[in-house]
């Protein structure tokens, strides 16, 4: 694996993100509150999410504090393999199939999208993909469908 | 009629998104002809078998068919990793029935008893016990305690969204409609724990390599019995977690689970890389937490967990009142459920040993088949449970987010439970401190009850315990 030196610790920049958004929590909470007439504190929605924020904020102190500690003793670290390209690939086909299936049906859809993914991912065994497709698409449609009653389309 | 229950459990709970939940609520509508007796016996076996066939998936390929299955997946994967997948499904098998039988032994003799204890803990002990919940689910999840209780704090903000359940006020829902009703607790887990599953593998590149094989090992009956007297501590923790409403299997499993990594604090094998005990504690509390559920339900007409609140209305639908009376005016409906209960045990062993492995089979599968099937069925799943498209959506959403959140360290498990329990923490807080304000001592009438006061010192030390520095020295000592 290559080895390399972080310029930023992540846990000094996630520190930063929840110190942020435990404030904004804290501003939602309080404006909201105070914009709802005739509640009190103690039996307001808002006062929990209040709770919540400055629990969140102690906590990202405590992140930060562990973020420096790290940078202190970094030495150098190791460069994970991560399949980026994969990754992406699998989440736009997930989002395309999702919004398909209103125009093709769920089970045209569903072949479409397995038979895409199989080839993608390395299977080249075309009757094993045309077969596992079918099936599973039938297969799925059939148990939620009919038996669940659920509306697939 | 037990058995189709339990057959048809055993597949429900199985497959990661098909909750024990939702078939009970689906089978209140098939029942509604049938005599009641029928009803809940097949309710009951669907319950039973149901919640322990969660196991099988979260076992074999790391997602839980059910949230009570979650801490089976932190010893029962690593163990499937190294190719005993088969003894891990036998331990589950197993101690599921353990747990299955003292539930619903606890049920026959201690309802009254157990039901007079839970009738003590005030708005403020709920609320501390769920927090003791999360703090404990915080320490043993993850590496850094930080980042377990973060975990737990974005879990109780996602609780919150939606109408507020004591005032009717809208709650960050930021004017989206489909976020009034709330976020659901089955799309966050498909997400969490099936989608993001799918991406890790994705970008670990591991689609190329087969998929574990499922060795048939031959587990000593001495050896299977080794954990059976521990396990019966671990069944009491279920079944006194399930008396109390609204807090049920999840927790139940985890605090087994702490308390399991106490006792046994020196093993060959840690906890999360394969312990036996670890699937052992959760799998004989969450089954034990059913007899324990069923208890507030019948004498109090107080639901244990969700599956409880819809078979309490089974109860309504066919025209009877649970409640302190009931086991006195209709006893034959009490014993319906009870013998539905152990009949439902027995065919949970049966079944898990004959069909679980078979069903395993798919862990034979190689990933790159495997995988996208698993995103179809997270997709038709997270719509099944309310026929909504948000709710794909929001498991998209949380799909992502489990992807990013694993790959930083962030444990998936207390945000999990956190949303279980931040509507029960919410209201109960809030109950407390009004109930508290008109007291003229507040803190005192806060916090000065028995209960409470064991319950605070109970998460001042979880937390304690977890500083870095304290924990050193801690190791050091020994």
């Amino acid at each position: 694996m290559e080895k390399y030196k972080m310029k930023y610790n992540n846990n000094i920049l996630e520190s930063i993100i929840f110190f942020i958004s435990s404030l904004l929590l804290l501003a939602y909470s309080v404006f909201n509150h105070y914009n709802n007439k005739n509640i009190i504190w103690k039996t307001s929605p808002y006062l929990f999410p209040v709770m919540i924020s400055i629990i969140v904020f102690f906590l990202s102190l405590s992140l930060f504090n562990i973020g420096i500690k790290e940078k202190m003793q970094e030495g150098d670290r190791k460069k994970l393999n991560i399949h980026f390209k994969d990754v992406a690939v699998t989440i736009l086909s997930t989002v395309v199939y999702y919004n398909m299936m209103g125009f093709t049906g769920f089970v045209i859809a569903t072949i479409l999208f397995l038979s895409i993914l199989f080839f993608y991912f390395g299977e080249r065994r075309i009757w094993l993909i045309v077969v596992m497709s079918t099936g599973v698409s039938t297969g799925i449609y059939v148990l939620f469908s009919i038996f669940l009653k659920v509306m697939l389309t | 009629m037990v058995f189709i229950g339990a057959m048809a459990g055993m597949f429900i709970g199985a497959i990661p998104g098909l909750s024990v939940s939702m078939a009970t609520a689906l089978l209140v509508s098939v029942t509604y002809s049938w005599s009641t007796e029928h009803a809940l016996a097949t309710i009951m076996g669907v319950y039973v078998v149901g919640v322990y066939s969660g196991a099988i998936s979260a076992i074999l390929i790391n997602i839980p068919g059910a949230p009570s299955s979650v801490v089976t997946t932190l010893d029962g994967y690593p163990l499937a990793q190294k190719g005993e997948a088969y003894k891990a499904l036998k331990y589950a098998t197993f101690y599921s029935f353990i747990g299955s039988l003292f539930g619903f032994t606890a049920l026959g003799v201690f309802a009254g008893p157990i039901s007079n204890i839970a009738l003590k803990f005030t708005p403020m002990d709920y609320f501390l016990l769920a927090i003791f919940g999360l703090t404990t689910v915080g320490s043993l999840t993850g590496k850094i305690f930080t980042k377990g209780l973060i975990s737990a704090a974005i879990g109780l903000v996602v609780s919150m969204v939606g109408i507020d359940s004591v005032l009717g006020i809208p709650r960050l829902t930021f004017g989206i409609y489909g976020l009034q009703t709330g976020i659901n607790i089955v799309p966050v887990l498909i997400g969490l724990f099936g989608l993001s599953e799918v991406l890790i593998i994705v970008s670990e590149g591991r689609l190329e390599s087969e998929v574990l094989n499922i060795a048939k090992t031959k587990v000593p009956i001495r050896e299977m019995f080794r954990y059976f007297f521990r396990s019966l501590y671990y069944c009491t923790i279920g079944t006194f977690v399930g008396v109390l409403p609204g807090v049920g299997g999840p927790i139940a499993s985890f605090l087994a689970y702490g308390e399991a990594k106490r006792i046994k604090k020196d093993t060959p094998v840690p906890f999360g890389e394969g312990q036996i005990e670890g699937i052992v504690a959760s799998e004989s509390a969450n089954n034990a937490c059913i007899g324990g559920a069923l208890i507030p339900m019948l004498t109090l007409a107080v639901p244990g967990d969700a599956v409880t609140a819809i078979i309490l209305s089974v109860f309504y639908v066919h025209g009877l009142q649970p409640g302190p009376m009931f086991i006195k005016s209709n006893p034959h409906m009490f014993y319906a459920i009870f013998a539905g209960g152990l009949i439902g045990s027995v065919f949970l062993l049966l079944l898990g040993l004959f069909m679980g492995p078979n069903i395993g089979k798919v862990v034979t599968i190689p990933k790159r088949i495997l995988m996208p099937v698993i995103i179809v069925l997270c997709i038709v799943a997270a719509f099944a449970y309310n026929n909504r498209l948000f709710d794909v959506t929001l498991m998209f959403l949380f799909g992502i987010t489990g992807f990013i959140m694993r790959r930083r360290n962030y444990p998936a498990a207390p945000m999990i439970l956190a949303i279980v329990l931040g509507g029960m923490m919410d209201s109960n807080f809030r109950r407390a401190v009004s109930l508290a304000s008109s007291e003229e001592r507040f803190f005192v009438a806060l916090f000065g009850r028995p209960i409470t006061i064991i319950l605070t010192f109970l998460i001042i030390f979880v937390v304690v315990s977890n500083v870095p520095q304290l924990r050193r020295l801690m190791k050091n000592d020994h």
